[in-house]
Protein backbone atom coordinates (compact mmCIF):
# COMPACT_ATOMS: atom_id res chain seq x y z
CA UNK A 1 0.00 0.00 0.00
CA UNK A 2 1.34 3.18 -0.92
CA UNK A 3 1.53 6.42 1.78
CA UNK A 4 -1.27 8.46 1.24
CA UNK A 5 -2.88 6.40 -1.47
CA UNK A 6 -6.23 5.85 -2.42
CA UNK A 7 -6.26 2.48 -0.65
CA UNK A 8 -5.16 4.08 2.63
CA UNK A 9 -8.06 7.01 2.20
CA UNK A 10 -10.60 4.34 1.84
CA UNK A 11 -9.15 2.32 4.35
CA UNK A 12 -9.95 5.36 6.89
CA UNK A 13 -13.00 5.98 5.26
CA UNK A 14 -13.78 2.47 6.35
CA UNK A 15 -12.51 3.55 10.01
CA UNK A 16 -14.05 6.78 10.10
CA UNK A 17 -17.80 6.06 9.09
CA UNK A 18 -18.23 1.85 9.55
CA UNK A 19 -15.11 1.83 12.63
CA UNK A 20 -14.35 -1.28 11.00
CA UNK A 21 -11.49 -3.06 12.47
CA UNK A 22 -10.03 -4.82 10.00
CA UNK A 23 -9.54 -1.60 8.02
CA UNK A 24 -7.33 -0.59 10.90
CA UNK A 25 -5.49 -4.00 11.01
CA UNK A 26 -4.82 -3.02 7.52
CA UNK A 27 -3.51 -0.15 8.19
CA UNK A 28 -1.33 -1.46 11.63
CA UNK A 29 0.33 -4.23 9.38
CA UNK A 30 1.49 -1.66 7.21
CA UNK A 31 3.22 1.01 9.52
CA UNK A 32 3.52 -1.00 12.97
CA UNK A 33 7.32 -2.06 12.51
CA UNK A 34 8.10 1.79 11.28
CA UNK A 35 6.49 3.46 14.38
CA UNK A 36 8.07 0.71 16.55
CA UNK A 37 11.30 1.35 14.97
CA UNK A 38 11.06 5.03 15.25
CA UNK A 39 9.97 4.78 19.07
CA UNK A 40 12.60 2.01 20.07
CA UNK A 41 15.24 5.07 18.46
CA UNK A 42 13.96 7.80 20.72
CA UNK A 43 13.72 5.06 24.14
CA UNK A 44 16.29 2.42 23.27
CA UNK A 45 14.31 -0.06 25.09
CA UNK A 46 12.26 -2.86 23.38
CA UNK A 47 9.75 -3.47 26.09
CA UNK A 48 9.04 0.43 26.49
CA UNK A 49 8.94 0.43 22.83
CA UNK A 50 6.17 -1.97 22.65
CA UNK A 51 4.30 -0.58 25.10
CA UNK A 52 4.68 2.95 23.40
CA UNK A 53 3.60 1.75 20.34
CA UNK A 54 1.07 0.07 21.16
CA UNK A 55 -0.07 2.87 23.08
CA UNK A 56 0.22 5.14 19.49
CA UNK A 57 -2.03 2.76 17.27
CA UNK A 58 -5.18 2.85 20.38
CA UNK A 59 -4.96 6.40 20.33
CA UNK A 60 -4.78 7.03 16.64
CA UNK A 61 -7.93 4.93 16.06
CA UNK A 62 -9.71 6.85 18.71
CA UNK A 63 -8.31 10.08 17.32
CA UNK A 64 -9.92 8.64 13.91
CA UNK A 65 -13.18 7.97 15.25
CA UNK A 66 -13.85 11.14 17.25
CA UNK A 67 -12.25 14.07 15.07
CA UNK A 68 -14.08 15.68 12.77
CA UNK A 69 -11.02 16.93 11.05
CA UNK A 70 -10.13 15.09 7.82
CA UNK A 71 -6.92 12.71 8.28
CA UNK A 72 -5.00 13.94 4.91
CA UNK A 73 -2.16 12.12 5.99
CA UNK A 74 -2.00 9.40 8.04
CA UNK A 75 1.88 8.65 8.22
CA UNK A 76 2.38 12.16 9.44
CA UNK A 77 -0.50 11.93 11.89
CA UNK A 78 1.22 8.38 13.48
CA UNK A 79 4.60 10.00 13.79
CA UNK A 80 3.25 13.11 15.61
CA UNK A 81 1.22 10.21 17.75
CA UNK A 82 4.68 8.69 18.29
CA UNK A 83 6.43 11.55 19.28
CA UNK A 84 3.34 12.53 21.68
CA UNK A 85 3.81 9.31 23.51
CA UNK A 86 7.23 9.11 23.84
CA UNK A 87 7.17 12.87 25.01
CA UNK A 88 4.35 11.66 27.97
CA UNK A 89 6.33 8.69 28.86
CA UNK A 90 9.30 10.85 29.27
CA UNK A 91 7.30 12.76 31.51
CA UNK A 92 5.78 10.15 33.62
CA UNK A 93 8.95 8.17 34.15
CA UNK A 94 11.30 11.30 34.45
CA UNK A 95 13.78 9.28 32.57
CA UNK A 96 16.44 11.04 31.17
CA UNK A 97 18.51 8.17 30.29
CA UNK A 98 18.23 4.80 28.72
CA UNK A 99 20.05 1.88 29.96
CA UNK A 100 22.24 1.55 27.24
CA UNK A 101 25.65 1.55 29.23
CA UNK A 102 24.38 -1.87 30.70
CA UNK A 103 25.83 -3.80 27.98
CA UNK A 104 23.90 -7.20 29.20
CA UNK A 105 20.69 -5.57 29.23
CA UNK A 106 21.17 -3.96 25.79
CA UNK A 107 22.54 -7.08 24.13
CA UNK A 108 19.49 -8.93 25.96
CA UNK A 109 17.16 -6.64 24.00
CA UNK A 110 18.99 -7.32 21.20
CA UNK A 111 18.39 -10.97 21.32
CA UNK A 112 14.68 -10.27 21.95
CA UNK A 113 14.90 -8.83 18.14
CA UNK A 114 15.57 -11.95 16.69
CA UNK A 115 18.52 -10.85 15.06
CA UNK A 116 21.20 -13.85 16.55
CA UNK A 117 21.34 -15.13 12.80
CA UNK A 118 22.31 -11.96 11.58
CA UNK A 119 25.40 -11.16 13.66
CA UNK A 120 27.36 -8.97 11.23
CA UNK A 121 24.47 -6.36 10.72
CA UNK A 122 23.92 -6.93 14.91
CA UNK A 123 27.51 -5.49 15.42
CA UNK A 124 27.18 -2.50 12.64
CA UNK A 125 23.55 -1.79 14.50
CA UNK A 126 24.89 -1.77 17.89
CA UNK A 127 28.00 0.75 16.36
CA UNK A 128 25.79 3.27 15.06
CA UNK A 129 23.17 3.25 17.31
CA UNK A 130 25.16 4.26 20.23
CA UNK A 131 26.36 7.42 17.93
CA UNK A 132 23.23 8.23 16.84
CA UNK A 133 22.06 7.90 21.14
CA UNK A 134 24.73 10.77 21.41
CA UNK A 135 22.93 13.08 18.97
CA UNK A 136 19.99 15.69 20.11
CA UNK A 137 16.77 14.27 20.11
CA UNK A 138 15.89 16.89 16.89
CA UNK A 139 19.06 15.76 14.61
CA UNK A 140 18.34 11.80 15.58
CA UNK A 141 14.88 11.74 14.53
CA UNK A 142 16.09 13.75 11.36
CA UNK A 143 18.37 11.07 10.47
CA UNK A 144 16.36 8.49 11.10
CA UNK A 145 13.09 9.28 9.11
CA UNK A 146 15.72 10.07 5.94
CA UNK A 147 18.22 7.41 5.81
CA UNK A 148 16.24 5.02 8.09
CA UNK A 149 12.56 5.09 6.74
CA UNK A 150 13.64 7.28 3.53
CA UNK A 151 11.43 9.74 3.44
CA UNK A 152 11.75 12.56 1.25
CA UNK A 153 12.85 16.14 3.00
CA UNK A 154 9.60 16.93 1.85
CA UNK A 155 7.97 14.19 3.66
CA UNK A 156 9.72 14.49 6.74
CA UNK A 157 8.94 18.42 7.07
CA UNK A 158 4.93 17.54 7.22
CA UNK A 159 5.43 15.10 9.53
CA UNK A 160 8.16 17.30 11.88
CA UNK A 161 6.18 20.03 11.03
CA UNK A 162 9.23 22.18 10.37
CA UNK A 163 9.85 24.17 6.81
CA UNK A 164 11.89 22.06 4.27
CA UNK A 165 15.19 24.56 4.47
CA UNK A 166 14.96 23.47 8.01
CA UNK A 167 15.16 19.71 7.98
CA UNK A 168 17.81 20.11 5.29
CA UNK A 169 19.76 22.38 7.33
CA UNK A 170 18.87 19.68 10.47
CA UNK A 171 20.12 17.10 8.71
CA UNK A 172 23.43 18.45 7.16
CA UNK A 173 24.51 19.51 10.81
CA UNK A 174 23.43 15.81 12.37
CA UNK A 175 24.93 13.56 9.75
CA UNK A 176 28.31 15.83 10.16
CA UNK A 177 27.96 15.52 13.92
CA UNK A 178 27.30 11.77 13.58
CA UNK A 179 30.64 11.55 11.54
CA UNK A 180 32.43 13.54 13.90
CA UNK A 181 31.14 11.35 16.98
CA UNK A 182 32.39 8.30 14.77
CA UNK A 183 35.59 9.87 14.08
CA UNK A 184 34.89 10.05 10.12
CA UNK B 1 27.94 3.95 -0.50
CA UNK B 2 29.02 6.32 2.45
CA UNK B 3 29.62 4.07 5.02
CA UNK B 4 27.70 5.96 7.78
CA UNK B 5 24.66 5.98 5.23
CA UNK B 6 24.88 2.20 4.86
CA UNK B 7 25.23 1.70 8.36
CA UNK B 8 21.76 3.81 8.85
CA UNK B 9 20.28 2.11 6.38
CA UNK B 10 21.41 -1.40 7.85
CA UNK B 11 18.84 0.01 11.21
CA UNK B 12 15.95 -1.17 8.67
CA UNK B 13 17.28 -4.58 9.86
CA UNK B 14 15.79 -3.14 13.58
CA UNK B 15 12.18 -4.79 13.85
CA UNK B 16 9.24 -5.80 16.44
CA UNK B 17 9.33 -9.12 17.68
CA UNK B 18 6.81 -11.16 15.31
CA UNK B 19 5.36 -12.85 18.30
CA UNK B 20 5.02 -9.26 19.75
CA UNK B 21 3.12 -7.43 16.34
CA UNK B 22 1.13 -10.38 16.31
CA UNK B 23 -0.36 -10.51 20.06
CA UNK B 24 -0.56 -6.70 19.80
CA UNK B 25 -2.47 -6.66 16.75
CA UNK B 26 -4.91 -9.58 18.09
CA UNK B 27 -4.85 -7.00 21.65
CA UNK B 28 -5.74 -4.14 19.57
CA UNK B 29 -8.72 -5.84 17.18
CA UNK B 30 -10.51 -7.06 20.56
CA UNK B 31 -10.15 -3.72 21.99
CA UNK B 32 -11.54 -1.39 19.08
CA UNK B 33 -13.82 -4.67 18.03
CA UNK B 34 -15.78 -3.74 22.10
CA UNK B 35 -16.48 -0.16 20.92
CA UNK B 36 -19.53 -0.72 19.53
CA UNK B 37 -20.42 0.87 16.40
CA UNK B 38 -22.57 4.04 15.97
CA UNK B 39 -25.11 3.77 13.39
CA UNK B 40 -25.07 6.48 10.62
CA UNK B 41 -26.90 7.47 7.80
CA UNK B 42 -26.03 7.05 4.14
CA UNK B 43 -26.59 10.76 3.67
CA UNK B 44 -23.72 11.38 6.39
CA UNK B 45 -21.77 8.30 4.87
CA UNK B 46 -21.38 9.94 1.15
CA UNK B 47 -21.11 13.14 3.27
CA UNK B 48 -17.81 11.62 4.89
CA UNK B 49 -16.74 9.86 1.92
CA UNK B 50 -16.79 12.99 -0.40
CA UNK B 51 -14.75 14.57 2.19
CA UNK B 52 -12.49 12.15 2.62
CA UNK B 53 -11.07 11.53 -1.13
CA UNK B 54 -11.78 15.58 -2.80
CA UNK B 55 -9.97 18.35 -1.35
CA UNK B 56 -11.49 21.12 1.28
CA UNK B 57 -10.82 23.93 -0.79
CA UNK B 58 -12.88 21.90 -3.73
CA UNK B 59 -15.50 20.98 -1.48
CA UNK B 60 -16.15 24.77 -0.32
CA UNK B 61 -16.41 25.62 -4.35
CA UNK B 62 -19.07 23.43 -4.65
CA UNK B 63 -21.00 24.16 -1.67
CA UNK B 64 -21.31 27.25 -3.51
CA UNK B 65 -25.12 27.29 -5.92
CA UNK B 66 -23.27 28.77 -8.72
CA UNK B 67 -20.62 25.89 -9.46
CA UNK B 68 -22.46 22.37 -7.92
CA UNK B 69 -24.23 21.66 -11.33
CA UNK B 70 -21.30 22.14 -13.49
CA UNK B 71 -19.00 20.33 -11.23
CA UNK B 72 -21.11 17.13 -10.58
CA UNK B 73 -21.57 17.33 -14.00
CA UNK B 74 -17.78 17.15 -14.91
CA UNK B 75 -17.17 15.06 -12.21
CA UNK B 76 -19.23 12.34 -13.57
CA UNK B 77 -18.46 12.67 -16.88
CA UNK B 78 -14.39 11.86 -16.28
CA UNK B 79 -13.88 15.42 -17.63
CA UNK B 80 -13.91 17.19 -21.04
CA UNK B 81 -16.67 19.50 -20.10
CA UNK B 82 -17.04 23.45 -20.41
CA UNK B 83 -15.92 24.26 -16.60
CA UNK B 84 -12.75 22.04 -16.71
CA UNK B 85 -11.42 23.32 -20.10
CA UNK B 86 -12.66 27.02 -18.74
CA UNK B 87 -10.33 26.16 -15.55
CA UNK B 88 -7.12 25.31 -18.00
CA UNK B 89 -5.64 28.49 -17.75
CA UNK B 90 -6.88 29.15 -13.74
CA UNK B 91 -4.39 30.08 -11.33
CA UNK B 92 -3.88 30.22 -7.48
CA UNK B 93 -6.31 31.99 -5.88
CA UNK B 94 -8.96 31.73 -8.88
CA UNK B 95 -11.94 30.40 -8.19
CA UNK B 96 -11.49 27.31 -10.48
CA UNK B 97 -8.39 26.22 -9.50
CA UNK B 98 -9.42 23.76 -7.44
CA UNK B 99 -11.26 22.38 -10.56
CA UNK B 100 -8.01 22.42 -12.68
CA UNK B 101 -6.25 20.47 -10.02
CA UNK B 102 -8.75 17.94 -9.25
CA UNK B 103 -9.58 16.97 -13.18
CA UNK B 104 -5.66 16.44 -13.15
CA UNK B 105 -5.68 14.53 -10.13
CA UNK B 106 -8.62 12.17 -11.50
CA UNK B 107 -6.76 11.88 -14.91
CA UNK B 108 -3.76 10.31 -13.20
CA UNK B 109 -6.25 7.95 -10.72
CA UNK B 110 -7.75 6.98 -14.19
CA UNK B 111 -3.78 6.37 -15.85
CA UNK B 112 -3.23 2.37 -15.07
CA UNK B 113 0.18 2.40 -16.33
CA UNK B 114 2.66 4.02 -13.77
CA UNK B 115 4.62 4.87 -16.70
CA UNK B 116 1.47 7.29 -18.17
CA UNK B 117 1.01 8.43 -14.72
CA UNK B 118 4.86 9.41 -14.07
CA UNK B 119 4.35 11.68 -17.51
CA UNK B 120 1.15 13.09 -16.30
CA UNK B 121 3.01 14.11 -13.07
CA UNK B 122 5.25 15.55 -14.99
CA UNK B 123 2.96 17.47 -17.24
CA UNK B 124 1.07 18.58 -14.29
CA UNK B 125 4.48 19.82 -13.02
CA UNK B 126 5.25 22.00 -15.98
CA UNK B 127 1.87 23.63 -15.84
CA UNK B 128 2.65 24.77 -12.14
CA UNK B 129 5.75 25.91 -13.23
CA UNK B 130 4.20 27.93 -16.06
CA UNK B 131 1.96 29.27 -12.97
CA UNK B 132 4.54 30.84 -11.41
CA UNK B 133 5.83 32.65 -14.34
CA UNK B 134 2.58 34.29 -14.66
CA UNK B 135 2.04 35.38 -11.60
CA UNK B 136 5.54 36.63 -11.12
CA UNK B 137 4.57 39.04 -14.37
CA UNK B 138 1.13 39.77 -12.90
CA UNK B 139 0.16 42.93 -11.38
CA UNK B 140 -0.90 41.65 -8.09
CA UNK B 141 0.87 43.18 -5.13
CA UNK B 142 3.90 41.48 -3.37
CA UNK B 143 2.04 39.99 -0.26
CA UNK B 144 -0.69 38.11 -3.29
CA UNK B 145 2.00 37.32 -5.25
CA UNK B 146 3.77 35.18 -2.68
CA UNK B 147 0.62 33.10 -1.67
CA UNK B 148 0.00 32.58 -5.04
CA UNK B 149 3.15 31.41 -5.82
CA UNK B 150 3.13 29.33 -2.41
CA UNK B 151 0.54 27.58 -3.53
CA UNK B 152 1.61 27.07 -7.31
CA UNK B 153 5.31 25.53 -5.26
CA UNK B 154 3.48 23.38 -2.47
CA UNK B 155 1.33 21.78 -5.63
CA UNK B 156 4.73 21.48 -7.65
CA UNK B 157 6.46 19.58 -4.96
CA UNK B 158 4.04 17.40 -4.34
CA UNK B 159 3.53 16.51 -8.15
CA UNK B 160 7.65 16.05 -7.40
CA UNK B 161 6.82 13.39 -5.01
CA UNK B 162 4.47 11.75 -6.91
CA UNK B 163 6.74 11.44 -9.71
CA UNK B 164 9.34 9.53 -7.25
CA UNK B 165 7.18 7.68 -5.92
CA UNK B 166 6.23 6.21 -9.29
CA UNK B 167 9.28 6.09 -10.24
CA UNK B 168 9.55 4.03 -7.60
CA UNK B 169 7.22 1.52 -8.80
CA UNK B 170 8.85 1.50 -12.28
CA UNK B 171 12.20 0.87 -10.92
CA UNK B 172 11.09 -2.18 -8.89
CA UNK B 173 8.44 -3.13 -11.33
CA UNK B 174 9.43 -6.88 -12.61
CA UNK B 175 8.33 -7.02 -16.56
CA UNK B 176 9.40 -8.30 -19.78
CA UNK B 177 12.62 -6.62 -21.50
CA UNK B 178 10.42 -4.50 -23.65
CA UNK B 179 8.60 -2.76 -21.44
CA UNK B 180 11.54 -2.49 -19.29
CA UNK B 181 12.95 -0.37 -22.28
CA UNK B 182 9.72 1.95 -23.41
CA UNK B 183 10.00 2.22 -19.05
CA UNK B 184 13.85 3.34 -19.59
CA UNK B 185 12.56 5.80 -22.55
CA UNK B 186 10.07 7.27 -20.65
CA UNK B 187 12.82 7.74 -17.53
CA UNK B 188 15.31 9.89 -19.97
CA UNK B 189 12.39 11.52 -21.27
CA UNK B 190 11.31 12.47 -17.83
CA UNK B 191 14.95 13.12 -17.45
CA UNK B 192 15.11 15.77 -19.70
CA UNK B 193 12.19 17.39 -18.89
CA UNK B 194 12.88 18.09 -15.27
CA UNK B 195 16.10 19.59 -16.27
CA UNK B 196 14.24 21.77 -18.40
CA UNK B 197 12.19 22.93 -15.42
CA UNK B 198 14.96 23.44 -13.42
CA UNK B 199 16.37 25.12 -15.64
CA UNK B 200 12.77 27.38 -15.98
CA UNK B 201 12.56 27.68 -12.16
CA UNK B 202 16.48 29.04 -12.57
CA UNK B 203 16.03 31.94 -14.83
CA UNK B 204 12.71 32.82 -12.88
CA UNK B 205 15.04 32.99 -9.50
CA UNK B 206 17.66 35.51 -11.37
CA UNK B 207 14.89 37.62 -12.74
CA UNK B 208 13.77 38.58 -9.32
CA UNK B 209 15.51 41.42 -7.90
CA UNK B 210 14.01 42.40 -4.25
CA UNK B 211 11.90 39.52 -3.14
CA UNK B 212 14.24 37.22 -0.99
CA UNK B 213 11.02 34.93 0.40
CA UNK B 214 9.67 34.27 -3.22
CA UNK B 215 13.41 33.34 -4.01
CA UNK B 216 13.91 31.11 -0.99
CA UNK B 217 9.84 29.48 -1.95
CA UNK B 218 11.54 28.93 -5.99
CA UNK B 219 14.80 27.53 -4.71
CA UNK B 220 12.73 25.04 -2.37
CA UNK B 221 10.27 23.61 -5.46
CA UNK B 222 13.78 24.05 -7.83
CA UNK B 223 15.48 21.44 -5.52
CA UNK B 224 12.24 19.14 -5.02
CA UNK B 225 12.42 19.23 -9.28
CA UNK B 226 16.37 18.59 -9.04
CA UNK B 227 15.70 15.30 -6.92
CA UNK B 228 13.46 13.95 -9.47
CA UNK B 229 16.48 14.36 -11.52
CA UNK B 230 18.80 12.46 -9.64
CA UNK B 231 15.68 9.85 -8.83
CA UNK B 232 15.50 9.14 -12.52
CA UNK B 233 19.63 8.28 -13.13
CA UNK B 234 19.11 5.92 -9.68
CA UNK B 235 16.39 4.24 -11.62
CA UNK B 236 18.55 4.02 -15.02
CA UNK B 237 21.59 3.02 -12.54
CA UNK B 238 19.93 0.31 -11.03
CA UNK B 239 18.12 -1.17 -13.97
CA UNK B 240 21.00 -1.34 -15.75
CA UNK B 241 23.21 -3.01 -12.62
CA UNK B 242 20.30 -5.81 -12.67
CA UNK B 243 20.88 -6.12 -17.10
CA UNK B 244 17.19 -5.47 -17.30
CA UNK B 245 18.09 -2.87 -19.93
CA UNK B 246 20.26 -2.58 -22.85
CA UNK B 247 21.91 0.29 -22.34
CA UNK B 248 25.81 0.91 -22.92
CA UNK B 249 27.68 1.90 -19.97
CA UNK B 250 28.75 4.90 -21.68
CA UNK B 251 24.91 6.23 -21.41
CA UNK B 252 24.78 5.29 -18.23
CA UNK B 253 28.28 6.88 -17.03
CA UNK B 254 27.31 10.24 -18.89
CA UNK B 255 23.94 10.43 -17.13
CA UNK B 256 25.80 10.09 -14.08
CA UNK B 257 28.49 12.40 -15.19
CA UNK B 258 26.03 14.69 -16.05
CA UNK B 259 24.48 15.07 -12.83
CA UNK B 260 27.53 15.97 -11.18
CA UNK B 261 28.46 18.93 -13.18
CA UNK B 262 25.09 20.09 -12.16
CA UNK B 263 25.91 19.50 -8.59
CA UNK B 264 29.42 21.05 -9.50
CA UNK B 265 27.68 24.43 -10.81
CA UNK B 266 25.65 24.63 -7.79
CA UNK B 267 28.25 24.45 -5.46
CA UNK B 268 30.68 27.32 -7.48
CA UNK B 269 27.12 29.19 -7.70
CA UNK B 270 26.99 29.11 -3.98
CA UNK B 271 30.59 29.65 -3.33
CA UNK B 272 30.17 32.74 -5.87
CA UNK B 273 27.44 34.51 -3.69
CA UNK B 274 29.89 33.39 -0.26
CA UNK B 275 32.44 35.37 -2.32
CA UNK B 276 29.82 38.11 -2.95
CA UNK B 277 28.83 38.56 0.44
CA UNK B 278 32.42 38.34 1.96
CA UNK B 279 33.89 41.32 -0.45
CA UNK B 280 30.49 43.26 0.45
CA UNK B 281 31.29 42.66 4.31
CA UNK B 282 34.51 44.16 3.90
CA UNK B 283 33.67 47.07 2.18
CA UNK B 284 31.03 47.68 5.41
CA UNK B 285 34.09 46.57 7.85
CA UNK B 286 36.20 49.86 6.00
CA UNK B 287 33.21 51.91 7.10
CA UNK B 288 32.35 50.31 10.41
CA UNK B 289 36.76 51.26 11.26
CA UNK B 290 36.06 54.79 10.16
CA UNK B 291 32.75 55.56 11.87
CA UNK B 292 33.98 53.96 14.94
CA UNK B 293 37.85 56.04 14.36
CA UNK B 294 34.81 59.60 14.24
CA UNK B 295 33.21 57.69 17.35
CA UNK B 296 36.06 57.68 19.15
CA UNK B 297 36.92 61.16 17.96
CA UNK B 298 33.46 62.59 19.88
CA UNK B 299 33.88 60.62 22.84
CA UNK B 300 36.87 62.04 23.94
CA UNK B 301 35.82 65.12 23.44
CA UNK B 302 32.59 64.72 26.39
CA UNK B 303 32.72 67.04 29.01
CA UNK B 304 33.64 64.95 32.09
CA UNK B 305 29.96 64.71 33.13
CA UNK B 306 29.02 62.28 31.12
CA UNK B 307 30.68 59.54 31.77
CA UNK B 308 27.26 57.15 31.14
CA UNK B 309 26.91 58.01 27.59
CA UNK B 310 30.62 56.77 27.36
CA UNK B 311 29.37 53.49 28.90
CA UNK B 312 26.57 52.85 26.54
CA UNK B 313 29.03 53.46 23.41
CA UNK B 314 31.32 50.54 24.74
CA UNK B 315 28.19 48.30 25.58
CA UNK B 316 27.53 49.04 22.21
CA UNK B 317 30.68 48.76 20.40
CA UNK B 318 31.22 45.29 22.86
CA UNK B 319 27.79 43.77 21.45
CA UNK B 320 28.87 44.77 17.80
CA UNK B 321 31.94 43.19 18.11
CA UNK B 322 29.91 39.58 19.61
CA UNK B 323 28.06 40.07 16.25
CA UNK B 324 30.95 40.27 14.32
CA UNK B 325 32.37 37.54 16.15
CA UNK B 326 29.15 34.92 15.29
CA UNK B 327 29.39 36.33 11.86
CA UNK B 328 32.82 35.39 11.15
CA UNK B 329 31.94 31.80 13.19
CA UNK B 330 29.44 31.25 10.58
CA UNK B 331 31.25 32.61 7.71
CA UNK B 332 33.78 30.04 8.16
CA UNK B 333 31.44 27.45 8.77
CA UNK B 334 29.63 28.02 5.35
CA UNK B 335 33.13 27.63 3.70
CA UNK B 336 33.91 24.75 5.42
CA UNK B 337 30.77 23.38 4.60
CA UNK B 338 31.31 24.61 0.78
CA UNK B 339 34.99 22.94 0.59
CA UNK B 340 33.49 19.81 2.58
CA UNK B 341 30.65 19.47 -0.58
CA UNK B 342 33.19 20.48 -2.90
CA UNK B 343 35.14 17.40 -1.67
CA UNK B 344 32.16 15.22 -1.64
CA UNK B 345 31.86 15.98 -5.08
CA UNK B 346 35.49 14.90 -5.62
CA UNK B 347 34.87 11.79 -4.31
CA UNK B 348 31.63 11.06 -5.90
CA UNK B 349 33.94 11.72 -9.77
CA UNK B 350 36.49 9.07 -8.01
CA UNK B 351 33.89 6.56 -7.41
CA UNK B 352 32.46 7.10 -10.59
CA UNK B 353 35.58 6.84 -12.50
CA UNK B 354 36.25 3.54 -10.41
CA UNK B 355 33.13 2.39 -12.04
CA UNK B 356 31.57 2.03 -8.61
CA UNK B 357 27.92 3.59 -10.25
CA UNK B 358 26.13 3.25 -7.46
CA UNK B 359 28.42 4.32 -4.94
CA UNK B 360 28.74 7.32 -6.53
CA UNK B 361 25.21 8.25 -6.77
CA UNK B 362 24.94 8.03 -3.03
CA UNK B 363 27.93 10.08 -2.79
CA UNK B 364 26.55 12.68 -4.84
CA UNK B 365 23.33 12.49 -3.35
CA UNK B 366 25.36 13.18 0.05
CA UNK B 367 27.29 15.99 -1.99
CA UNK B 368 23.82 17.68 -2.99
CA UNK B 369 21.95 17.69 0.35
CA UNK B 370 25.03 19.59 1.79
CA UNK B 371 25.15 21.65 -1.14
CA UNK B 372 21.09 22.62 -0.32
CA UNK B 373 22.09 23.19 3.21
CA UNK B 374 24.78 25.64 3.00
CA UNK B 375 22.69 27.40 0.26
CA UNK B 376 20.00 28.08 2.97
CA UNK B 377 22.33 29.33 4.99
CA UNK B 378 23.75 31.78 1.67
CA UNK B 379 20.52 33.09 1.05
CA UNK B 380 19.72 33.56 4.87
CA UNK B 381 22.48 36.24 4.60
CA UNK B 382 22.13 37.68 1.23
CA UNK B 383 17.89 37.93 2.74
CA UNK B 384 19.38 39.58 5.96
CA UNK B 385 21.64 42.16 4.28
CA UNK B 386 18.88 43.43 1.95
CA UNK B 387 16.29 43.70 5.30
CA UNK B 388 19.64 46.10 6.87
CA UNK B 389 20.25 47.59 3.48
CA UNK B 390 16.04 49.06 3.44
CA UNK B 391 16.30 49.77 7.03
CA UNK B 392 19.07 51.73 6.12
CA UNK B 393 17.01 53.80 3.09
CA UNK B 394 15.02 54.41 5.43
CA UNK B 395 16.64 55.93 8.48
CA UNK B 396 18.68 58.45 6.04
CA UNK B 397 16.04 60.73 5.39
CA UNK B 398 14.88 60.89 8.98
CA UNK B 399 17.97 61.76 10.43
CA UNK B 400 18.37 64.33 7.65
CA UNK B 401 14.86 65.86 8.38
CA UNK B 402 16.48 66.19 12.27
CA UNK B 403 19.55 68.01 11.18
CA UNK B 404 17.73 70.54 9.19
Amino acid sequence: MKRNSIQEKYLIFRIKQHKDPDAYGQLYDHYVTRIYRFVFFKVSSSEDAEDITADVFLKTWQYIRNTDKKIGNLNALLYKMSRNAVIDYYRSKRRTEMPMSDQSSYEDIMDKRDIEAEVEVKMEIENIEKYLDQLKDEYREVVILRHVEQYSINEIAEILEKSVSNVRVILHRAIKRLKELIGE
Amino acid sequence: MDKVIEQLRDLKNVKPREDWAKRNRDLLMSQITSQAPEKQSSFLNSLYFTKMFVPTRFLNFVAKPIGVVSVIIVMALGGGAMTVSASKDSLPGNILYPVKLTSERVKVSLTVSEDKKVQLHVTNAEERVREIAVILESDDDAGAKNKKITTASDNLKRQMEDVKESLDVVRDQKVDKEKNEQSMEMVKEVDQKVEVLSQKLQVTIDDISVDNEVVQIIDDAQDSVDEVGVKTVEVIVEKFDKGEVDLTSEEVFSAVEKKMNLLADKIADVQFKEDEIAQQEDVDADVLIEEEATDLQDTTDLPTGQAGTTEVIVEEEENEELGIKNDAEEKEQVVIDSENAKATLEEAVALLNSGDLASALEKMKEGNDMTEGIQVVVEAKISEREVVEIEEEVVVPLIEVEIE
